[in-house]
């Protein structure tokens, strides 16, 4: 599928989605989330670095997640990333919204399906 | 990966160099080494990886709406902080590496104008205790100022010891001076240069000092508070020895203690300001700067005639009656009246707008 054609406002609004979702189950650190949202969008969707590490230092001063240095890899340090309750809580908001989202759209999409 | 860490460099040049941006840089720079490494073990060649990775870097509007407009940009155009500034008023917009050399400047000079004053109050306090040679006289502050004028009127009939106490007075105060005067100059130039002007800093550089002026609190209150237990102890002291009868030694030792006082709280009050002057708060909060331009030049001008007679006046009556042991007491009192004069007209100004 061709994501990138997706215009940058529209997916402005569901970067924190994405993100959340990778760290739902369980830390993760920069390239790795990286990777997983590449692979769970099955390779149409890239996420650019500038988004990635700006959204990471947005959610953290929000308080939606929280980071820590981690275990080195090849002697580099990295820095991981861990959803907090609240993360978890707005990540879910995210997701109703999004659900009523495509509700609403889909009813202004000429043969759409309800 | 060079041309990878290159250009992470140059994107990151224009933001300046604080934690913020370091980290960034550091975990950006790690997850894409991490993808190029990925790239080259599929079989990519290294244009292709390197390529790849710049590729997926991304816009750096993203960066700014994080970190802040780059200070280069921001010299171009003032950028207005939040804060006491209107968009309308006139500022200076002031470089990252200028705020910090205006901060260096105040604290290095602040070191050497609170010797400055530990020279003058030690020679006072040395020159008091050889000009009387003893350790018990009374009415100790009359009778060096009779013995020091006496040295100076009649050098001839001076006692070898008020001649060495005069010496061993300008030995430190000539050191002093020479500092004043440098440090003073030093100053000045920051001082002409920015005026009462307001100083414009970019976002960046206006968070990084004011995490330098967080961190510098608590030390800030540790030296006054150190400062303040210096005068205390300088105070029992005078009064313990002066029940002993060693008066000259008391008011000595008193003058000699406050002299590290008065370095501490020259020191710490100047770096204080430093970051008041810097970042715009306080007394140099730009709309109280506005108004206080005119109460501070009635101000000046009255001090400038004030003073100098106050000091005529207090000569005059010492030197020909003779009656230093009292005419000190004009000093404090004139203070006060022209501390209460100052305060009065401060407020009239401000209650005129």
């Amino acid at each position: 599928m061709e994501y990138s054609s997706i215009s940058s406002e529209v997916i402005r609004g569901y970067i924190d989605l994405i993100i959340l979702r990778v760290l739902y189950d369980g830390d993760s650190y920069g390239y790795e989330i990286s990777k997983s949202i590449t692979r769970i969008s099955v390779g149409g969707y890239i996420m650019k670095e500038t988004t990635l590490y700006s959204a990471f230092s947005r959610l953290g001063k929000l308080g939606y997640l929280r980071s820590y240095p981690g275990t080195y890899s090849g002697g580099r340090e990295r820095t991981y990333y861990t959803l907090t309750e609240e993360g978890r809580e707005y990540y879910k908001q995210k997701c109703d919204e999004w659900v009523l989202t495509k509700d609403l759209i889909n009813k202004f999409i000429i043969g759409g399906q309800l | 990966m060079e041309a990878i860490k290159i250009y992470i460099e140059n994107v990151f040049k224009a933001f300046g160099d604080n934690e913020r941006v370091t980290a960034l840089k550091r975990d950006m720079l790690a997850g894409m080494e991490e993808k190029y490494n990925a790239l080259k073990a599929e079989g990519k060649s290294e244009n292709e990886a390197v390529g790849s990775v710049i590729a997926d870097f991304g816009s750096i509007d993203e960066i700014v709406a994080e970190l802040g407009t780059p200070p280069i940009i921001s010299e171009l155009r003032p950028a207005v902080s939040k804060g006491a500034y209107e968009e309308d008023d006139e500022g200076i917009p002031v470089s990252r590496e200028d705020a910090l050399r205006l901060t260096a400047a105040f604290k290095k000079a602040s070191k050497w104008l609170g010797i400055g004053v530990w020279l003058i109050l030690t020679g006072v306090s040395t020159m008091m205790m050889i000009v009387n040679s003893g350790f018990n006289t009374q009415n100790i502050i009359g009778e060096t100022a009779t013995r020091f004028t006496n040295t100076i009127t009649n050098p001839g009939s001076a006692s070898l010891a008020e001649a060495v106490a005069l010496f061993a007075l300008f030995l430190f105060i000539i050191p002093a001076v020479i500092l004043f005067i440098i440090n003073g100059m030093s100053l000045n130039r920051y001082y002409e240069k920015y005026g009462n002007k307001a100083l414009f800093l970019d976002s960046s550089t206006r968070t990084e000092l004011e995490q330098m002026r967080e961190r510098f609190m608590p030390k800030f209150t540790a030296v006054i508070a150190a400062g303040v237990a210096i005068v205390l102890l300088a105070v029992g002291g005078f009064l313990l020895f002066a029940n002993l009868g060693l008066e000259t030694f008391a008011v000595s030792a008193l003058i000699f203690t406050i002299g590290f006082a008065a370095f501490l709280f020259i020191v710490a009050g100047m770096e204080y300001h430093a970051y008041d002057y810097v970042l715009g708060r306080g007394d140099y909060g730009y709309i109280t700067k506005k108004q206080s331009q005119d109460s501070e030049r009635i101000i000046g001008t009255v001090a400038a005639v004030f003073w100098p007679l106050i000091t005529a006046v207090y000569l005059l009556w010492s030197f020909v009656g003779d009656s230093w042991s009292i005419s000190w007491l004009i000093w404090p009192i004139s203070g006060i009246l022209f501390g209460a004069f100052a305060g009065g007209i401060s407020v009239w100004t401000e209650g005129k707008k």
